[in-house]
């Protein structure tokens, strides 16, 4: 099994992960992190890393964010990037559905799938 | 290989829910399980291509099963359906 960890802007990730949870009906396990705007970077990053540990499962975990470029995807890169995990940025519901339904897959298999389930929820119909 | 013609009579559809359950259901036989409409054909086994088949109530579906299960798998998704997904209306 594949640990997931959200980091987002606060509440988002517990609210990706709630609707989850009511859709599938079962508890998605799932580290979620919030990053608030007036968060200290070098604390939040601390707070970072920590979950990275606790959130791992045997096969490692990958990261979801939700913003790329904003501070809960650079501090995601910057506490994940050197342990060589896949963050992925953009995180939607479809993304978050398609990683708890595969989570048995290995890190940079899902994290494909990840990027593959979150383009497909987009449709301009 | 089985193929059967089915009705969502269901008020909401295949809706988030609903599909997660029919997701679940198709999960559990070893058989390839395959829902069409019009002219999508999605793997029944994904709950994001159940989702995107976008199916209201009254949407007619063509269900497509094919492996050693497939008797069990048929009575078991069109029962869920028939039963309205388990919902009052």
């Amino acid at each position: 099994m594949t640990g997931i960890i959200l980091v987002t802007h606060a509440g988002l990730g517990e609210s990706l992960r709630h609707q989850a949870e009511v859709i599938l009906g079962k508890l998605a396990p799932m580290t979620t992190v919030s990053i608030s705007y007036g968060a200290d970077p070098d604390l939040a990053l601390t707070e970072l890393i920590a979950a990275l540990g606790m959130g791992s499962d045997v096969d490692g975990a990958v990261v979801l964010t939700d913003l790329p470029g904003a501070t809960p995807h650079n501090l995601a890169q910057k506490a994940a990037g050197s342990r060589g995990v896949p963050v992925i940025s953009g995180v939607n519901l479809p993304m978050l559905l398609k990683v708890i339904n595969h989570a048995d897959k290995p890190p940079n298999e899902l994290a494909a799938m990840a990027s593959l389930g979150g383009h497909q929820g987009i449709m301009n119909s | 290989m089985i193929r059967r013609d089915l009705k969502l009579t269901n008020r909401l559809g295949l809706h988030a829910r609903a599909a997660s359950k029919l997701v679940q259901t198709a999960s559990q036989f070893d058989a390839e399980v395959w829902l069409e409409r019009d002219s999508r054909r999605v793997n029944a086994k994904s709950i994001m291509g159940v989702l995107m088949l976008a199916a209201p109530c009254g949407a007619e579906l063509v269900l497509e099963v094919d492996g050693p299960d497939e008797e069990k798998a048929v009575e078991a998704l069109a029962g869920l359906i028939e039963r309205r997904f388990g919902e009052d209306e």
